[in-house]
């Protein structure tokens, strides 16, 4: 099982927290990132589940911790006490479904509430491979986006893997660039955030795909 | 006090040599059932002699249908054929009033209650999502019916309301019964009779509560561990309880299988605490010797699955009957919750 292995050695280690309105497809993203595959049916999320991935960036091994986490407000006492240790954050909300996105504002709320100061948060647009039910611009994501100082936006289908990949990596070089968390491959993984230093909070704005 | 472990290894060791041996008790069948009527339909054996059998062996799925309206409280246990019968029609009555009543004012929560659209638009992505057809591909489920009942039950049972994971178990009691107001009850009274356990605002947080309180006195090693792994470690396991354990089963018989004891109240009431207790028990050993860290333990607890009912319930009762051997020196809030 990844994650468990205790002598697999990385640089870097990022956890990051998936957050946005119930069926936006997060667990799908999720899986996608994972196994490379797309899954039609899969159970909805209750509580938080998450899956690793290491990636090599520029010769860096970095492995990535997604948390996937429950929609309904109910659970949400319980899951945020997870934003708290999360590097980053990706804010999915359907691109079919208008009420997804105006939501978005509210999660933005949620993760400056419960999470670390520094977080840095992307936003994606999931379901891109229906654009003729399309509901959102992308612009008006972008314009959001820019508004709340956000990463960048993508449009991404897990469907058909679609910038999934490109998510997770853009997230993790700019995690790594502002140099979030030198993990220094010694060191046991239980002591990562120990390790934790505090964050130069400088956006690089042209990093991001959506020029936001 | 010593730890439990060197107790669950034996214990394992017996179980699965005894499922080598092809030892596995039989569950009891119609004929058997059938045998603990006397003419007029009146149980001749006790309520209690039931239950201890259900623990152990189980219900065959040709019973269940019955057996469970007895356990969940939907049929009194002293009653005769007519008188059940008269039971039903009540019931059926009843529930089509609840009905009628919802149609009315469906309108109103419609406009004027907020939580009801959110109620309707989880049960609809829920639903959306969940797995209908069988291995041959043939539709088992209706939807359409799954989602009336939970917006009714939205609507009536107002302490629950809906729950993200009671669709997934209204399901079971859709292939269990055939009637709508047959599942309707039995979904009722079944969280009624587990004391809302499932439900994170009523029963979750005091499971968890008394979980930890079960680790903490038989295996204060264990605890102590976990305890340094920060306090969030047994709280992340919550989906075990509200989903009954639903999705640790390989099948959905190991679910009933489950979820009838849980309904006889035996051996103890709130055996879910043991059942989650066990199956901590389960991956214990591996956690302490890689010395793993919370986010690896919650890892480690999700990758549970497939596991057998039989063999889980009958390692939680000797969790159970270990625990009361020290019954004097039980804290007592455990031997409060447990009886």
């Amino acid at each position: 099982m990844p994650g468990l292995v205790p002598d697999e050695a990385c640089d870097y280690l990022f956890k990051i927290i998936l957050l946005g309105d119930s069926d936006v497809g997060k667990t799908c993203v999720v899986h996608r990132f994972h196994s490379g595959h797309f899954r039609e049916r899969h159970h909805n999320t209750i509580g938080v589940d998450f899956s690793v991935r290491s990636l090599l960036l520029d010769g860096k091994k970095v492995k990535i911790q997604v948390w996937d986490t429950a929609g309904q407000e109910r659970f949400r006492t319980i899951t945020q006490s997870y934003y708290r240790s999360a590097h980053g954050a990706i804010l999915a909300y359907d691109l079919t479904r208008r009420s997804t996105f105006e939501s978005i504002p509210h999660w933005i709320h949620e993760i400056e509430k419960y999470g670390a100061a520094n977080l840095v948060i992307m936003l994606i647009g999931n379901k891109s491979d229906a654009v003729d039910k399309r509901q959102v611009l992308f612009e008006d994501a972008c314009t959001l986006a820019e508004k709340h100082g956000l990463l960048a936006v993508l449009e991404t289908s897990a469907k058909e893997a679609q910038n999934i990949e490109e998510v997770f990596t853009l997230m993790a070089k700019e995690l790594i660039a502002r140099n979030t968390l030198q993990l220094h491959g010694e060191n046991p993984p239980n002591s990562i955030y120990l390790d934790s230093r505090p964050v130069i909070a400088s956006q690089s704005p042209e990093k991001s795909p959506c020029l936001c | 006090m010593e730890t439990l472990s060197p107790q669950v290894s034996i214990s394992l060791i017996k179980s699965s040599i005894s499922s080598l041996l092809g030892t596995k008790k039989l569950p009891i069948d119609r004929n058997e059932w059938e045998g603990y009527f006397d003419e007029s339909g009146h149980l001749v054996k006790s309520k209690d002699f039931i239950s201890s059998n259900i623990l152990d062996r189980g219900l065959d799925p040709s019973v269940r249908p019955e057996a469970w309206k007895f356990l969940t409280g939907y049929y009194p246990w002293r009653s005769s054929w007519d008188e059940r019968l008269t039971v039903d029609g009540m019931r059926r009555k009843s529930y089509d009033d609840l009905c009628r009543m919802y149609e009315k004012i469906q309108p109103l929560l419609e406009t004027e209650h907020r939580g009801f659209m959110q109620a309707r638009s989880f049960i609809n992505s829920d639903l959306q999502r969940l797995y209908t057809r069988d291995l041959r591909g043939n539709a088992m489920v209706d939807k359409k019916q799954l989602e009336k009942i939970l917006l009714l039950s939205y609507v009536c049972n107002v302490k629950a309301e809906y729950q993200q994971g009671f669709h997934e178990m209204l399901l079971l009691f859709q292939l269990l019964v055939e009637k709508e107001h047959e599942i309707y009850w039995l979904f009722q009274f079944f969280l009624q009779k587990t004391e809302h356990g499932c439900v994170i605002h009523i029963g979750v947080g005091k499971n968890i509560l008394m979980l930890k309180a079960v680790i903490a006195f038989m295996d204060p090693l264990f605890a102590k561990y976990l305890d340094g792994r920060g306090s969030r470690v047994v709280q992340s396991l919550f989906p075990w309880f509200c989903l009954y354990f639903q999705r640790v089963f390989k099948s959905f018989d190991d679910v009933w299988r489950l979820w009838e004891v849980f309904l006889t109240g035996k051996p103890c009431r709130n055996f879910q605490v043991f059942v989650a207790y066990t199956m901590l028990q389960m991956v214990r050993d591996h956690i302490l010797r890689e010395a793993m860290s919370g986010d690896d333990i919650l890892m480690v607890c999700n990758s549970l699955i497939d596991l057998d009912a039989d063999e889980l319930i009958s390692e939680a009762c000797s969790m159970y009957e270990h625990l009361m051997k020290y019954e004097d020196k039980i804290p007592g809030e455990l031997k409060e919750f447990f009886t």
